[in-house]
């Protein structure tokens, strides 16, 4: 029942994104095509381009059309792909979703390395080393980073590719095909992973501090646990909840951030793909990118929610 | 005292790593920042106040600070304090008018946000819960769209330059401060005071008028600081992506893009494009922060 709620409340705000994005077009009272196509074509030309793509009815109509299409996965044709929009961005999501499921587990990385580091009792340089690279990249978004890390190691260095993608993990190319793409995703999905691995960290380091007098710990440490054992099978279990909703609530960021980053690393999943859609005023392809970004958000996020309360209950129902 | 040693630490250990990358025209200006913050620091001043208002005053006093027009195009580099770029175009002129007219619209755009924000916010404060429920869900559709692609969608169909921008921030940037309003106004409008207004008779938009509103100013600050950061941070990305502003329009983001693309020319054009925006939103969060704190007398008890 409580899954069935949450696929409701997901479909609901679905359709709620849908309708904003729609909105946006009734708002400034453009037409699609008008945008698109040469300013020197006939009128008669331009008419009939509109009626073949839906374009010459009223925006309800357009509006209520286009939820038809949508409940049945069909999202419009792309101007300069001239082919489904669904196949455009099927050929790209999963570049993006490798791109950002490896970015968020890059930044779990380094929050755990940040988090280790500030609670190492054995050397105050590094406790107050990782404070200070946590500090730094928590004020330094995702695009400043990916501006440096291109600086650095692509322009200067030269280590790894400054622009461009190759196929993910190209079979043909046997292990060469993997190492391009590991060397292709390492500095977009660091971009992604530095700042948000410091979020988490802080996230974290926080609420673990906290517990540091809380009954439960206070009483396990009365019994003779151990500090190890206190970390990992106590204080972490209690803050589990808690991150993983964070994951969720982090997901527009991370998208947003692959979206930029992709543009600027030429990396080609939905963010170049979205980018040259507003060069070429592309608003089916843009129309559609946008919902599907958003449904990913959407199901990310009711899944962490879901996780969350699973992993609270367990944690609630423990001696 | 505590709090300024991981940043010093951080500056230090990038002026390290700046002179082993063969960068070490680099190590002065760093040497210069971290002194500057520890005698910030001594001194108790607030840095980022400093920081905040030293940049409001570059970007207001650009004019009288570089007697260059961004857009010239010169053919020596006698005279220009950072040299000239690809196209010939003063350095220093392009990074301050950059951050002139970035943060001109930005605060612009944060401003109509805010007001945008503060009026819904203010408005469902005053509807009943159901309406509250509902709006909440309107805002989770909102914020689950990445805002670029409001921008994306917004810059297919207007034209660039800075009146799309600043619509398109207020259009996309006011749900924080909704957020943040709507919540104060719930919780001012169960405090003592309130209830002493209801008691005398007022109705709910009068007592929203006459006693809530005015005690909505640090939610608002605070709306403000954020959003700026926000639209800063937008800008800089769909300027460094070719968008936003004009052709050639100086902005941040265009700055930073061009430092990139000509990174070995002139390297400390870059290191200066992203001072001025990580300083830039340090310092916003910074006093985002001190707000925060200088807010919690005013907790409803």
């Amino acid at each position: 029942m409580a899954i069935l709620l949450k696929l409701l409340h997901g479909a609901a705000t679905l359709w709620l994104t849908v309708t904003l994005l729609f909105a946006a077009l009734i708002v400034v009272k453009g037409n699609p095509v008008d945008l698109f196509l040469d300013a020197r074509m006939t009128p008669a030309k331009r008419a009939q381009l509109k009626q073949i793509y839906g374009y010459d009815r009223d925006p309800l109509s357009q509006y209520a059309l286009y939820l038809t299409n949508l409940s049945r996965g069909e999202m419009g044709v792309s101007f300069t792909y001239k082919e489904p929009v669904r196949r455009t961005l099927a050929a790209r999501i999963g570049r993006t979703l490798w791109l950002g499921g490896l970015g968020y587990a890059l930044g779990l990385a380094v929050a755990a390395l940040l988090l280790a580091g500030s609670f190492y009792r054995g050397a105050s340089w590094l406790r107050r080393g990782c404070a200070a690279i946590a500090t730094f990249l928590l004020a330094t978004p995702s695009f400043v980073v990916a501006a440096l890390l291109i600086a650095v190691f692509a322009a200067r260095l030269k280590w790894l590719p400054m622009y461009g993608s190759a196929p993910l993990f190209d079979q043909a190319e046997g292990w060469r095909g993997w190492l391009q793409t590991a060397r292709h995703s390492l500095l977009p999905a660091l971009s992604l992973a530095l700042p948000l691995g410091a979020y988490f960290a802080a996230y974290l380091r926080e609420q673990l501090a906290q517990l540091d007098d809380a009954p439960f710990v206070l009483s396990a440490r009365g019994r003779g646990v151990s500090e190890r054992r206190l970390f990992w099978a106590h204080k972490l279990r209690a803050v589990a909840p808690g991150a993983i909703q964070l994951m969720g609530l982090y997901l527009p960021m991370v998208a947003g951030g692959a979206l930029a980053v992709e543009a600027m690393f030429g990396w080609s999943g939905m963010g170049l793909l979205l980018h040259d859609a507003v060069l070429a005023r592309d608003y089916p392809l843009l129309l559609g990118g946008g919902v599907w970004l958003a449904a990913f958000v959407i199901l990310g996020y009711e899944l962490a929610d879901a996780a969350r309360e699973a992993l609270q209950r367990r944690f609630e129902a423990a001696p | 005292m505590s709090r300024v040693w991981p940043n010093a630490l951080a500056a230090i250990v990038l002026t390290a790593v700046l002179a082993l990358a063969h960068w070490p025209w680099l190590c002065a200006p760093l040497a210069a920042t971290v002194g500057a913050a520890l005698i910030a620091c001594r001194q108790r001043l607030a840095a980022d106040a400093v920081a905040a208002g030293f940049l409001a005053l570059a970007a207001l006093t650009a004019p009288w600070l570089t007697p260059f027009d961004p857009n010239g195009q010169f053919e020596t580099a006698a005279g220009h304090v950072l040299g000239l770029d690809r196209s010939g175009r003063d350095i220093f002129a392009r990074a301050l008018y950059g951050l002139r007219y970035t943060g001109f619209t930005a605060a612009v755009g944060a401003g109509l946000a805010v007001l945008i924000g503060a009026a819904a916010g203010g408005a469902m404060a005053l509807c009943p819960r159901w309406a509250r429920r509902a709006f909440d869900m309107f805002l989770q559709a909102f914020l689950s769209i990445p805002a670029l692609i409001y921008f994306f969608l917004g810059l297919a169909f207007l034209e660039p330059g800075p009146q799309t921008l600043i619509v398109l921030f207020a259009l996309t940037l006011w749900p924080e401060t909704a957020r943040m309003a709507q919540a104060r106004a719930v919780e001012l409008a169960a405090a003592d005071f309130a209830q002493v207004a209801r008691m005398q008779g007022y109705g709910s938009v009068a007592i929203y008028v006459r006693e809530i509103a005015p005690n909505l100013g640090p939610v608002l600050a605070a709306g403000f600081l954020t959003a700026t950061a926000s639209a800063a941070l937008l800008e800089a990305i769909l300027g460094y992506l070719g968008l936003g502003f004009g052709v050639g329009a100086p902005s941040l983001g265009r700055f930073l893009e061009e430092s990139v693309a000509a990174l070995d020319r002139h390297p400390w054009s870059l290191a200066l494009g992203l001072a001025i925006l990580t300083g830039w939103i340090a310092a916003l969060r910074g006093l985002l922060k001190r707000l925060d704190r200088a807010g919690r007398p005013l907790a409803v008890g």
